[in-house]
């Protein structure tokens, strides 16, 4: 399974030289910030300075005026509030084909963004989302802010398993209902929903505030269409619909057409709607991605 | 159509289930979840919710090959109409009558025939055996099926015909033993009944070839030789002729006589010519010279009358007047010199003169003591008649004429008779017909007794049983016995076609017309025996001496030669309709090599197109 990958120490050490990039991180009390090691409200002290008027009184270093007779500022490390939300979308088509172990690329593709985020110093939180028996349920990771804390998180991805069907409109509206401040919410996931569900499930990503960044997911089997029956019959794995294919010669150029198609309509959404877009093809292209398209566009500095 | 095993059909039933349940399997292996329709939109086929049972050709090839191996397991077989074209049996039936000796200036008509059928042997496959089988009074075979060609030649050329009218008796004998035969050729100058054909055999197996051209004859119907120096003789003459014939009649007796007369002889006219009387008594011969005759057989005839100067004296002994005086006008009617003495056994007394009668006939009694060279017992007494014992008295019976006093087959219900025990060295002339498992109780015969001739009729002869037009069959045979009772011992005249008998002292040498002579085995009472069958001077060489049978031949139907068979056959055969046809036989023709092949070859496209399938998918680099 792909997911065990993202707890290697190899492809940790790989993970150092990249940052998540972040273009708008507010919090509630502190309002628009810089990224970056920055002075500001926090509990490591950075260093002194002379007061100027104006300045905050509750800086004041009252003792080293007592023994200096000199009025001196406190300066802290800032804190960064910004958190991070991976969504893992764990529905059954994820888990399909199966010899492309497509949720395992998108739980250890999480896990990268994941980490990145942690060794920021970021809250970072995995949510697996999956609708099993009509019920949307999300499945949350713990929050870990810290380094050390990156491990705990290998129980919780290594028991996701795919099922039921997608509902992008339902997880964000449960997502949103538990009014969280607004952050850095990645979803990951195939996007094989109807274009309006997805649509509307980032909108409204959007309209909370959150920077939402859009990893899109597929097998590599199932995104070149590895077709290798003329005669088949498929059944859709979260509908049952079955459906009976008598497939010509030029049916992968057509069924590869088809999957450009879609992830075109969805690119074009999330630009529209300033949402960083990745396409995420094919777990043999993962070094391709970590080091060449997330920083292309963005997700990783 | 049929199964030789039908129960092997199982194996289809089976086998086809088994490949249903395989191809289900087969389909359910290709199901393929996919993670969503919409990647399949536009290359989808139109959707079905389900669908058990997908037809396509390998399907139907495999099921093709199954079922063409279950046939084949099951034995189907065709009923098949093939023709016979090797090593099949030709047999080759010959008509022997007299008219097959008829000649029409090329030969005989059996000489044609002869040719005929060596040209069938010349042109038949090679392996294909022949048989020969000739017909007269019965059938005979002269040559079994053999594929030996030189046999086959030289049993045709021993063929001769004989002076017999064909039998259809004996047709119909030849006909079923050539049944097995894949072909049957009969050669004849005239039509076989096609109702006796189709009782036989299939008509459509029997080729007819019908032999001679219509040909001119005159023949010598019968001749009387009159009583020398009383009476005249004379002979009839029949014309089967289309035009007037000249012809010339010779009498001749064995004392040097001879009488020539001229005849002019009217188309299809019959004549009878007087001769006479002749001076002496004998050997009578008459022959017609004619030019154009084609039949032989029927010139000559042969008849012997007593001496015209030897006083012979018969007695007739019989308690019915009648009786006495059927019997006497019947052997005055034999011979008109004779001086006849009839009876009442009652009143019978012996006279010195007793032992002076040629012949004596007794009727329904029988005096001791009484002897004659020739004694006549007609429907001897219950007591017995010396060295004849009577062994039953019987109501009614029927006699078979067996011996050309009438058509063959026939019956003739006579009234009351005797079964007799005769002498073991009895010629019986005639006998009972009846339930065939018994048999026959013999009605007339002759025997010697010592020196002289003993002849038995045995049936009773009262109610004027001889002069009846209606039983002729009876007179004939008391004439036809009272003649070889007063003939000399060592001549005989009979018709053809008659079993001649002869004392020997041991085998004889038999030398026929044609100069041919062959042995002849005596029996234990040291007669030998033979059948006329050609007409003409048989000659008899026994160890005591010689004697000479005369046959004389007359049959109406065969004496016809001027027939033409076409014009007297209204409905052909249907041999003849189909007489080029090829001789066919329904045979079974077994399909499995069929079945097996079609089997293959349904597998090998089914292995075509799944190769085919393949290519194509590795050529578009999915495999």
């Amino acid at each position: 399974m792909l997911e065990a990958r993202a707890f290697e120490p190899e492809f940790l050490a790989r993970l150092e030289r990249l940052v998540l990039g972040i273009k708008r991180a507010r919090t509630a009390r502190l309002g628009q910030r810089t990224l970056g090691r920055v002075q500001g409200i926090g509990i490591e002290l950075e260093n002194f300075k002379s007061y100027s008027e104006g300045e905050d009184l509750r800086f004041l270093d009252w003792n080293a005026f007592a023994r200096l007779d000199d009025l001196l500022l406190r300066t802290y490390r800032a804190t960064r509030q910004v958190e991070v939300t991976v969504l893992i979308d764990a529905s059954a088509s994820m888990g399909v084909p199966r010899a492309d172990d497509k949720l395992g690329f998108a739980l250890l593709l999480g896990a990268a963004l994941a980490y990145l985020g942690i060794t920021e110093n970021d809250a970072v939180r995995m949510v697996s989302f999956a609708m099993p028996r009509g019920k949307m349920r999300l499945e949350r990771g713990i929050a870990c802010s810290r380094r050390e804390m990156y491990p705990q998180l290998k129980p919780f991805i290594t028991a996701i398993r795919p099922e039921g069907p997608t509902r992008l409109t339902a997880m964000t509206d449960l997502l949103l209902s538990e009014r969280r401040s607004p952050g850095l919410v990645i979803l990951i996931s195939d996007f094989l929903v109807a274009p309006s569900d997805y649509e509307v499930a980032l909108g409204r990503l959007v309209a909370a505030r959150h920077e939402v960044k859009v990893l899109h997911v597929m097998g590599e089997r199932e995104s070149t269409g590895d077709l290798r029956e003329h005669m088949m019959r498929i059944r859709d794995v979260e509908s049952g619909e079955i459906r009976e294919l008598a497939l010509g010669e030029d049916a992968g150029a057509r069924y590869r057409r088809r999957v450009e198609d879609l992830a075109e309509r969805l690119r074009d959404f999330c630009t529209r709607r300033a949402i960083t877009y990745v396409r995420a093809f094919g777990a043999s292209n993962l070094d391709r991605i970590l080091t060449g398209e997330l920083p292309r566009l963005g997700l990783v500095v | 159509m049929g199964f030789l095993t039908p129960l092997n059909l199982l194996w289809l039933a089976g086998s086809l289930t088994l490949l249903v349940l395989i191809y289900l399997r087969a389909r359910a292996r290709m199901t393929v979840e996919v993670s969503s329709l919409m990647l399949f939109e536009e290359i989808g086929a139109p959707v079905i919710q389900r669908r058990m049972l997908h037809l396509d050709a390998l399907f139907w090839l495999e099921a093709a090959a199954l079922s063409a191996l279950s046939l084949a397991l099951a034995g189907l077989y065709l009923r098949v109409t093939q023709p016979i074209t090797t090593y099949r049996t030709h047999a080759l039936i010959f008509d022997l009558g007299a008219a097959m000796g008829a000649r029409d200036g090329h030969g005989s008509r059996l000489d044609a025939a002869r040719a005929a059928a060596l040209e069938i042997v010349a042109r038949g496959p090679a392996g294909t055996r022949f048989s020969i089988i000739g017909y007269d009074l019965g059938a005979h075979g002269s040559h079994a099926a053999s594929a030996d060609r030189g046999a086959t030649r030289a049993a045709l050329a021993e063929l001769a015909p004989a002076a017999v009218a064909p039998r259809p008796a004996a047709l119909k004998a030849a006909l079923i033993r050539a049944r097995e035969a894949a072909q049957i050729d009969l050669f004849s100058d005239r039509p076989p009944p096609p109702a006796l054909v189709a009782d036989v055999i299939d008509p459509a197996r029997l080729k007819v070839h019908l032999i001679g051209a219509p040909a001119e004859n005159l023949a010598l119907v019968s001749l009387d030789p009159g009583t020398p120096g009383i009476r005249q003789g004379h002979c009839v003459i029949r014309s089967f002729a289309q035009h007037p014939m000249r012809s010339r009649l010779i009498v001749e007796s064995d004392h040097g006589e001879r009488l020539t007369l001229p005849l002019i002889m009217e188309p299809e006219a019959e004549a009878v010519v007087p001769f006479g009387p002749l001076t002496r008594g004998g050997l009578v011969h008459a022959h017609l010279e004619t030019a154009g005759d084609a039949l032989a057989a029927d010139d000559d005839r042969w008849a012997f009358v007593a001496p015209g100067d030897a006083k012979s004296r018969a007695l007739v002994l019989s308690p019915d007047p009648a009786v006495r005086d059927d019997l006497s006008r019947i052997l005055l009617g034999i011979n008109q010199s004779l001086t006849v003495a009839a009876l009442d056994p009652a009143q019978y007394r012996r006279s010195p003169d007793a032992a002076s009668y040629d012949l004596i006939v007794m009727h329904d009694t029988y005096v001791p003591g009484l002897e004659a060279p020739a004694m006549l017992m007609v429907y001897p007494p219950a007591s017995g008649a010396g060295a004849i014992r009577v062994v039953r008295t019987l109501g009614a019976i029927e006699l078979e004429d067996r011996h050309g006093s009438g058509p063959a087959g026939e019956t003739l219900m006579l009234g009351p008779a005797r079964e007799l025990a005769l002498p073991a060295d009895s010629s019986v002339l005639a006998h009972s017909a009846g339930n065939p498992a018994q048999s026959p109780i013999p009605l007339v015969a002759i025997a010697r007794d010592g020196d002289r001739n003993l002849g038995v009729i045995a049936f009773d002869v009262r109610n004027h049983l001889l002069m009846n037009p209606d039983d002729l069959g009876a007179l004939l045979l008391t004439v036809q016995l009272v003649r070889r009772l007063t003939a000399p011992a060592h001549l005989q005249v009979v018709n053809t076609a008659s079993y001649v008998t002869a004392q020997a002292a041991g085998s004889a040498t038999l030398i026929a017309p044609d100069g041919n002579s062959r042995k002849l085995p005596a029996d234990g009472s040291g007669r030998v025996g033979f059948m006329a069958m050609a007409a003409g001077r048989y000659r008899l060489l026994t160890p005591t001496g010689e004697s000479s049978i005369y046959a004389n031949y007359f049959d109406e139907d065969e004496s016809d030669l001027a027939a033409r068979p076409a014009a007297e056959t209204p409905a052909p055969l249907p041999s003849m309709r189909s007489s080029a046809a090829q001789p066919t036989t329904v045979g079974v023709m077994t399909l499995g090599l069929w079945l097996a092949a079609l089997a293959m070859l349904a597998m090998l496209a089914e292995s075509m197109l799944l190769s085919r399938d393949w290519w194509s998918r590795w050529m578009a680099g999915h495999v």
